[in-house]
């Protein structure tokens, strides 16, 4: 008969295989486990059986899982949720940030696929703004919390995000590409007057997009959660 | 038994306001709602403590690590502020349906 201490730490084993993580929450569940199984115990049941029945009433490794990975997939926006506003700011930062290469990209890149002069800007400018202002509207939960609307302004965004984001990488490499035709760089540029490679320069337009995908995500956290959550009213969590 | 439906809508203020007598930890919240629902809302173990994370969480509960009386580490969930104020919401919408379902029942079996 296997001792107690052994069937705890084969139970942990189980546990961490199926992918809760130590120590949070597996040390708490451990504690629970315990404590069960010294009132079981002390009610008169055998150690082994007080130990299997505990472990099943604390539920199965697999089924637990997916409701702590909810917990934890907001645990690290906590800073979102207790001061919303400056974490809002900082998201709003990186997005103007963003907006600059984004605009340029995007007016040279869609210049470059549709030639005449005069396009680019006046029909770049309002798609990105109607994309971002979407984007905010949904993320705030301003626009009707209907799903239909949501999915078609999300998809709609995202398509209008992919087209800039892929003709404005397209324009950056292409030695033809209007970059290097209407621009100064060819192989460097001139930024506060030191000549910088031109792919410095690219990396640099590449983090502020990051930056700005990452202050939409902080944004939309919402939006995200509500497309994808499942729904959680058959389990207390 | 209780539809999980209910359950899953209850977990959360029966937590808190349970919280509001003091400092508790998971164990002993099962125990004690078990007791106090004599044996009518029952839930699976493990599923508390994500709700427990969840508030944690948003901010409505803090937690921290002690030793027990028996020597073992166990974490201790206390009430915020901002907890005490969600406990009075839901208090509230809690009452309020209870009320409408009461005087629904009172017409129908008066």
């Amino acid at each position: 008969m296997p001792d107690l201490e052994q069937q705890i730490s084969a139970w942990r084993s189980q546990m961490l295989a199926a992918g809760i993580q130590s120590p949070v929450p597996l040390e708490e569940l451990e504690a629970h486990l315990r404590d069960e199984i010294q009132r079981l115990t002390q009610s008169g049941l055998p150690e082994e059986r007080a130990f299997l029945a505990a472990a099943n009433s604390l539920g199965d490794g697999k089924a637990l899982r997916p409701e702590f990975s909810k917990v934890n997939r907001r645990h690290w926006l906590w800073v979102y949720r207790n001061n919303p506003l400056p974490l809002k700011i900082l998201a709003a930062s990186f997005i103007i940030a963003g907006l600059d290469p984004l605009i340029t990209a995007a007016r040279f890149s869609i210049e470059s696929l549709f030639r005449p002069e005069g396009f680019s800007f006046s029909v770049a400018l309002p798609l990105v703004v109607i994309f971002w202002g979407f984007q905010i509207l949904i993320g705030q939960g301003l626009l009707r919390r209907s799903n239909a609307w949501r999915r078609v302004a999300l998809g709609w965004s995202s398509l209008i995000l992919f087209a800039i984001i892929s003709t404005s990488v397209w324009a950056a490499f292409h030695t033809h590409s209007p970059l290097v035709h209407v621009g100064a760089p060819e192989k460097t540029d001139i930024l506060l007057g030191i000549e910088v490679p031109f792919m410095f320069k690219f990396s640099l337009y590449l983090l502020h997009l990051a930056l700005m995908a990452a202050g939409l995500y902080i944004l939309n956290q919402s939006t995200i959660r509500a497309l994808f959550r499942r729904d959680p009213k058959t389990k207390i969590a | 038994m209780i539809t999980k439906e209910l359950v899953a809508a209850s977990a959360e203020p029966l937590i808190l306001s349970l919280l509001a007598r003091g400092e508790t930890y998971g164990y002993a919240i099962i125990q004690e709602i078990r007791k106090l629902s004599e044996n009518k809302i029952e839930w699976t173990d493990g599923m508390l403590y994500p709700v427990l994370h969840r508030l944690e969480d948003r901010g409505l509960i803090k937690s921290r690590w002690a030793e027990s009386e028996t020597g073992r580490k166990r974490k201790y969930y206390s009430l915020k502020e901002d907890g005490k104020k969600a406990l009075n919401k839901r208090r509230d919408q809690w009452l309020a349906v209870n009320a409408t379902l009461t005087r629904l029942w009172k017409e129908k079996y008066a």
